[in-house]
């Protein structure tokens, strides 16, 4: 089948209209994949919050928390797991953060954050997973 | 409208703006490294590999501390964050960006993506599958990318065995090397791959050593004990990677690392050995003139060690220099007048041996083409990468 002079303007200016969306939905879709990996959960309301350890990393990943509160890190991965501070691999910046050996995945640490301030920490055995714990009142 | 945000993210805030939020961290601390960290991780977020590149290079331009820490494990950190923001997603290499640039820094990115990619499947037929691929899909404009990845790979074998969280195995090197060893051995490559291989687990062993993790510690009287009696296969490897971190052991003086390496009795060892400890003085000691200052310690050091030390420093700074612009220091050092005769020729054969390595035969031309010593055009022409 021929294809008019006017038909193929109007077929090329819907494919580029298409070719915009996908694009645009495209990047929404990682502004928002962007958003959630940099959003931070204000958990200053509890004494005791959980963190868990998946396969697509730490959930809450960020948290907002006030001094004095708990903070459990699990894993549901299998596998051995072992919260520290960063930098990887030294846990210079809190160097108390850092359960100091693998912990069991049917076991889960647990820590105290007494010290103000926007900690990042990692997973030592896995150190692409990562996640901040903000500490302010 | 979507399309104009995901651009502004990447254009829009200046380098400087980005990371001005660190500055408010001790000049020269792990926290601002961490917090250089947060934003290189930003921009890969935002520009994938390249945008991530892009701000590496602008912290090694404009900070000092940060080209002055090893800009070879700042750019590990790169390799993380695209196998957690991109592999982990995905699961498949062809969706994955590996921009021309990234290979900078001894390609380091490139340790700290294939040891997780590894890592999380630690066989030594997969090892080869994605360093096949590696090898087809960047070899061309990353010519060390096929042995960089079976480097990698012994990185990623010696991870997976200390994440099983047996700490029976804490603190007695030899166990915790012997499987990783042997899947190495265990790879359908040539030798010198899995040599390569070797090399990866014994450099992660080494750093474990010097940061005290898994119960290890290192030598500092001695460093170089647990490669004496290692298996024949092994034994170079072993040697390579202890030579490389010999900064603390010698204090990062030249004469203490020859001091050190004088003690080894297997033939030629201790000359390979000045060489890669030297250039890895680089990594942590680099300044803007530290290079020059280091030339003047190999010419007071004993004659036989000369040309190991000053093709140790090429070595350095080309694997440890200013993105894009490595040839600069190694020049300087090359048509410096303390430099002539057999040091020059060997210290030019260092340059472009390094160079060839990192960049494609084009490149390097590109780089003759820019007149940067007389004699260095000369070496250009000699090699032929140029003509008359």
């Amino acid at each position: 089948m021929k294809i008019k002079g006017s038909s193929k303007l109007y077929i090329g200016f819907g494919f580029l209209c298409v070719v915009v969306m996908i694009v645009g939905i495209f990047a929404l879709y990682n502004n928002s994949q962007q958003k959630s990996d940099f959003e931070f959960h204000d958990m200053r309301g509890q004494k005791e919050v959980e963190i868990l350890l998946s396969d697509d990393g730490y959930r809450p990943k960020n948290i907002v928390i006030k001094p004095g509160t708990v903070v459990t890190f699990s894993t549901d991965r299998g596998t051995s797991h072992w919260p520290a501070s960063n930098l990887h691999p030294t846990h210079s910046i809190y160097s108390a953060f850092d359960s100091k050996e693998p912990v069991a995945s049917d076991e889960v640490w647990s820590f105290k954050f007494e010290r103000k301030g926007e900690w990042n920490y990692h997973d030592h055995l896995r150190s692409y997973f990562q996640g901040t714990i903000e500490v302010a009142d | 409208m979507a399309v104009a945000i995901f651009i502004s993210q990447q254009k829009s805030v200046p380098l400087s703006e980005a990371f001005s939020n660190c500055e408010s961290y001790p000049k020269r601390s792990d926290a601002i490294l961490d917090c250089w960290y947060q934003v290189l991780h930003e921009y890969h977020n935002a520009g994938g590999v390249a945008a991530a590149f892009v701000a590496f290079d602008y912290l090694y331009e404009n900070k000092v501390y940060f080209a002055e820490t090893g800009c070879h494990l700042h750019a590990h950190r790169i390799g993380d964050f695209a196998f957690f923001d991109s592999f982990l997603i995905h699961h498949d290499l062809d969706k994955l960006s590996f921009p021309e640039g990234s290979q900078v820094c001894g390609y380091g990115f490139y340790h700290g993506f294939i040891e997780h990619l590894i890592q999380d499947n630690p066989s030594p037929q997969y090892v080869r599958e994605v360093c096949d691929y590696m090898d087809k899909r960047l070899s061309g404009m990353m010519p060390l990318i096929r042995i960089t990845c079976f480097h990698g790979s012994g990185h990623g074998f010696a991870l997976a065995e200390v994440d099983e969280g047996d700490i029976t195995i804490w603190g007695d090197y030899e166990k915790i090397i012997n499987v990783p060893l042997q899947l190495c051995g265990e790879l359908q490559a040539e030798e010198s791959e899995i040599s390569e291989c070797y090399e990866g687990v014994f450099n992660v062993l080494v750093s474990w050593m010097e940061t005290g993790e898994y119960g290890l510690s290192y030598n500092y009287q001695d460093p170089f004990w647990i490669c004496v009696n290692q298996h024949t296969e092994y034994k170079w490897p072993c040697y390579y990677e202890v030579g490389q971190k010999l900064d603390f052991a010698s204090q990062y003086s030249v004469k203490n690392a020859v001091a050190i390496v004088s003690q080894i009795s297997d033939e030629g060892y201790d000359q390979r050995l000045l060489q890669l400890a030297v250039g890895n003085f680089l990594q942590s000691r680099n300044s803007a003139t530290a290079h020059i200052e280091y030339l003047s310690d190999c010419f007071e050091i004993e004659d036989r060690y000369l040309p190991s030390c000053v093709q140790g420093l090429v070595a350095g700074v080309v694997e440890h220099g200013n993105p894009g612009d490595e040839q600069k220091k190694a020049v300087e050092i090359c048509s410096h007048e303390l430099v002539g005769g057999y040091i020059q020729r060997g210290c030019y054969e260092e340059v472009f041996g390094r160079l060839t390595k990192l960049y494609p035969k084009t490149r390097v031309t590109a780089l003759c083409n820019q007149s940067l010593s007389e004699s260095f055009t000369e070496s250009c022409i000699e090699k032929g990468y140029i003509s008359l």
